[in-house]
């Protein structure tokens, strides 16, 4: 019988024991109040349980569904942009380049700004009367309102996102391609591979893990993109930039904190579960 | 690393294109600096105005005030950055070796960074307030060490199964302990993925907004937070907030710079035979 | 060179590492502690937690008088004005003693007062030890719109309403204003993409974005209209709607980015010049316009419909206890010194803060602030305001997505009010 070493359940002891602390008491919390009828007016008084009435209430709001679609479409076009550009200067700063160091400080730059100032800032660039961009583009004949037009106001805040986030899904790939070993290159360099096959066939495999794990975690972090969407539109024009998170926000303003929390713990209950879709997808049954 | 190779037409190529695309990701950074350092008025008047008095006037609105909330952004980013590494790279060994705790503590994990804090905003207040660390940094840093735990984990554990397991073993044989093996081997080979992690929990533990809004309220306020008080006074203060969100960029960048070099470095150490 | 050997001088390096970060912790966390020594002692006896804007400035200013006078300090909690409700529901649903003093909407007030979450005034405004002022120095409609069934739950801190603000140089004859014809007419006049020889580039601003300030500018269009309280899928609302969107979407008479406006862009675009016309608060006229253009400034009631009367559109603020407070008579103290007291309110006032108070109808604050007369007359004549019952935010956020989709055009008017009614009914009932 091999003997495990107890070693592997200590180190993961802190983590796990700090996500007890800080985790289950809110989490309990809130799947205790997702089956009550908990608005801002029954908070403090008794509110009645209802089960799986707010959960019902939420699937079947027309409004839920127009902001799961935004909500797609917004995950899909900004990380995968933001995945191929990620690649893209990871392979490039991987080249003969000088300065290295330099550009990849400089590269992470609007990551680094807050979120919160570059909405404000874009706002003030896009703005039709004040912004240097739109004066510009008027100048050159292209009048167009790129906040304010419900065509364009989706593909503008997920533009200004791809600038900003990009170096997030260039550094952790960065990482990887760094990482990687010498020899299986130099053993296909040796074995006569064009650029292309030595990419598609042995880099990329060698990456797969490390974009994996940036791809998810951006995924994630597209989710739950809040302040720019919010300073730039508030979800509008319309619903075209309404995605779930600001449609859960709008949920807690209007004081419905039971429904809330009831499209919260499907949220939850849901993503461990695609994101084991996902890796199997990616590497196959677990090694 | 390669043998040299003679600098190729096509190395002139990617430069330039390095040079261009640092140059659109900078620009509205640049230009966020020229708001900061234009009179007020100004920057309504003259959009497109390169060539201008410049004014430290929104600095020093900045640095009359804003001190302290840096201060307690500086000690919760580094709190919780350090706790994630120091926490987090055990942990991501331990399921990168050991597997341990299968496929569900690694989903678990993972599940953290998912959740939309708007949804958390009331149970976490009610729990931080129980605990009795409310307006408090070291309220802020185990929640932001939630946030960064995940990614901390996950991406350390991607990156240590690909370092091979041979150097670990043969210091095994050697005669190490696989706690030592983890620490003198794995952890200096990690250190790129370590370097790249502390980034980015900084980044995001440094602008975090939401979570502090709610859980501070005058002694343990972030930079974040009192920056947004800078949209509706008495004028509105483009000039201060684009002053704040520049300097809110200095402490990342130096800690980049610093972490340059680990960020650019491959896996050193080469495989033992 | 051996692996023990490579393994000690990593040893080493680790030692200086952690050491390292040792050492910048212990640093940090000295630094802190001076930092939190160091601090002036002053205990934060009362806690008041406010939005930012000109008026927190002004009360500012009075709580260092009321610091001078009293020894009692007061720390200012300052959010920005967009996420200020959602701390302020946080704080008060957690039941939290940290904040003494919030400040909100009159109609928000009867949510928190049917919980128990901001405490009951009544008996506070009845003792004579701590309120040695007279009570009906409040204007009557403001403490009314501060009560909810019969006890006061908040004191009134100011009020405001929307003027129909025009450039006096530009518009010569400002009688054309005064029907909403007339100010179409007048708006399209001073959009350059119908008129080149227009002076600006658009006529007038709209709160376009999805906001809570798109709600408070409608309702203004919607009472002029006819539409009452809570309905608003009559006829009237309707039509108000239509002509609403109408400025955005057909007769182009403002800017094309209109729909992401809220208050510093339609400010900004009066101030500099880029329209003619705003329909907006009193507040701008003190920060800054009347410095901006000084005579050339003219205000005047917001257009009604032909035959019909303006619609005076009035949000008081009012400033209540949270109930959790662990200071509440320390609290109800200084509030109903800041809003009663004479001398306060007459200075506070003359700072620019329109208390509902009849003390700032004295002849010297008035002639300082020669558009609160004009608010006053206009608020009497005809003063509407929102209706201060339980659910009463609700019905705002519920109109903030309706009024947004017929803003975008993907619904019409009638659609979009016929879907908020139907959930505005749902959200009274309760």
């Amino acid at each position: 019988m091999k003997r495990r070493d107890p070693l592997r359940y200590l180190l993961v002891l802190p983590a796990v024991a700090t996500i007890c602390f800080m985790i289950l008491f809110p989490s309990a919390l809130s799947f205790w109040l997702s089956l009550h009828d908990i608005t801002r007016s029954t908070f403090f008084g008794s509110p009645s349980f209802v089960g799986i009435k707010n959960y019902i209430i939420v699937l079947s709001d027309p409004f839920f569904l127009d902001a799961l679609r935004v909500s797609l479409g917004w995950i899909l076009l900004t990380t995968s942009v933001e995945l191929l550009l990620g690649l893209g200067l990871s392979l490039l700063l991987n080249q003969d380049v000088p300065y290295k160091g330099a550009f990849t400080v400089l590269l992470l730059t609007p990551m680094v700004i807050s979120p919160v100032t570059a909405a404000y800032m874009f706002s003030l660039l896009l703005n039709n009367l004040f912004g240097p961009v739109s004066i510009l583009l008027e100048r050159v004949g292209l009048r167009a309102s790129l906040l304010g037009d419900p065509s364009l106001a989706f593909f503008t805040v997920a533009a200004i996102d791809v600038w900003q986030w990009t170096p997030f899904m260039f550094l952790l790939i960065y990482t990887g391609v760094r990482a990687i070993p010498a020899e299986p290159i130099e053993a296909a360099i040796v074995d006569g591979a064009s650029p292309w096959q030595l990419f598609a066939r042995v880099t990329l495999p060698l990456l797969k893990p490390i974009i994996a794990v940036a791809l998810i975690f951006r995924m994630m972090d597209s989710f739950k993109t809040f302040d720019m969407i919010y300073v730039l539109t508030g979800g509008g024009p319309g619903r075209t930039t309404e995605t779930l998170n600001i449609y859960i926000y709008r949920m807690f303003s209007r004081g419905d904190i039971g429904l809330m929390l009831a499209l919260c713990t499907m949220l939850l209950a849901i993503i461990p579960m695609i994101s084991r879709l996902y890796m199997r997808l990616l590497y196959g049954a677990p090694r | 690393m390669g043998a040299t190779k003679p600098f190729a037409p096509r190395n002139l190529l990617y430069l330039l294109v390095l040079i261009a695309v640092v140059a659109i990701f900078n620009s509205p950074i640049i230009w966020t600096f020229k708001i900061s350092i234009e009179e007020a008025d100004l920057i309504f008047k003259e959009p497109l105005a390169l060539l201008f008095n410049p004014t430290i006037a929104s600095y020093r609105v900045l640095f009359q005030e804003f001190l302290g909330y840096f201060l307690n952004s500086f000690l919760a980013a580094s709190g919780s950055t350090l706790l994630s590494i120091i926490i987090g790279f055990p942990t991501a060994y331990s399921i990168a070796r050991f597997r341990t705790g299968g496929e569900n503590l690694s989903f678990w994990i993972l599940s953290l960074r998912f959740i939309p804090p708007v949804a958390f905003l009331i149970p976490i207040y009610i729990w931080i307030s129980t605990i009795g660390l409310l307006d408090n940094i070291f309220g802020l840093i185990p929640v932001y060490l939630i946030l960064n735990l995940p990614l901390s984990i996950w991406f350390l554990r991607s990156f240590i199964e690909e370092i091979p397991v041979e150097n670990e073993e043969a210091a095994l044989i050697d005669g190490c302990s696989r706690l030592e093996a983890m620490l003198r081997i794995t952890l200096p080979l990690s250190r790129p993925a370590i370097a790249a992690v502390s980034v980015l929990a900084f980044i995001a533990s440094w602008n975090e907004y939401l979570c502090a809004l709610v859980l501070t309220y005058t002694r343990a306020r972030t930079w974040p937070v009192a920056l947004a008080q800078f949209i509706g006074l008495y004028r509105v203060s483009y000039g201060e907030l684009a002053a704040a969100g520049i300097i809110g960029m200095l402490p990342t960048i130096v800690l980049a710079i610093v972490m340059r070099n680990h960020l650019v470095r491959g896996m050193t150490l080469g495989v033992l035979k | 060179m051996s692996e023990v050997e490579k393994a000690k001088i990593t040893r080493r390096k680790y030692l200086k590492y952690g050491g390292g970060i040792i050492a910048v912790a212990v640093v940090a966390a000295a630094g802190y502690g001076i930092y939190e020594a160091t601090k002036p002692k002053a205990i934060p006896k009362l806690t008041l937690m406010m939005f930012s804007s000109p008026e927190t400035d002004w009360i500012e200013k009075m709580a260092q008088t009321y610091r001078e006078k009293t020894g009692v300090d007061i720390t200012f909690d300052v959010i920005s004005r967009e996420t200020y409700w959602d701390k302020l529901d946080t704080t008060l649903l957690s039941k939290s003693p940290e904040v003494d003093i919030v400040t909100m909407h009159a109609p928000m007030l009867g949510d928190w007062a049917k919980v128990g979450a901001v405490e009951p005034l009544s008996r506070y405004l009845e003792d004579s030890k701590l309120f040695p002022y007279d009570v009906n120095s409040y204007l009557p409609a403001a403490i009314e719109g501060a009560k909810y069934k019969g006890d006061v739950y908040g004191l009134p801190l100011w009020f405001s309403t929307e003027f129909m603000y025009y450039r006096k140089d530009l518009i010569k004859d400002p009688s054309r204003l005064k029907t909403w014809d007339g100010f179409l007419e007048t708006a399209k006049e001073f959009t350059k993409s119908n008129n080149p020889n227009s002076p600006t580039d658009y006529g007038t601003t709209m709160y376009g974005k999805k906001h809570i300030e798109q709600v408070m500018e409608w309702v203004v269009y919607y009472w002029s209209f006819g539409g009452r309280f809570p309905t608003f899928n009559s006829p009237e609302a309707i039509k108000a709607l239509q002509f609403y969107v109408d400025l955005f979407l057909k007769h182009k008479v403002v800017p094309p980015d209109a729909d992401t406006y809220v208050w510093e862009h339609t400010f900004n675009a009066f101030k500099f010049e880029k329209v003619a016309l705003s329909i907006n608060w009193d507040a701008n006229y003190l920060a800054n316009w009347h410095e901006t253009f000084g005579d050339n400034l003219g205000i005047m009631p917001t257009p009604a419909v032909s035959g019909g009367n303006p619609a005076a559109y009035s949000l008081t603020w009012v400033i209540a206890i949270n109930a959790f407070s662990k200071m509440k008579e320390e609290a109800f103290k200084f509030i109903s010194w800041l809003t009663a007291d004479p001398d306060a309110v007459h200075t506070v006032s003359g700072l620019g803060l329109p208390v509902p108070s009849t003390y700032i109808l004295a002849p010297d604050v008035l002639k300082a602030k020669p558009h609160w007369e004009l608010m006053v007359e206009y608020v009497r004549k005809w003063g509407f305001a929102e209706l201060a019952i339980p659910g009463w935010k609700k019905v705002r956020e519920i109109l903030i997505v309706h009024l947004a989709d017929a803003m975008a055009g993907t619904a019409t008017p009638e659609e979009a009010l016929n879907a908020a009614q139907k959930e505005v009914d749902a959200a009274l009932e309760g």
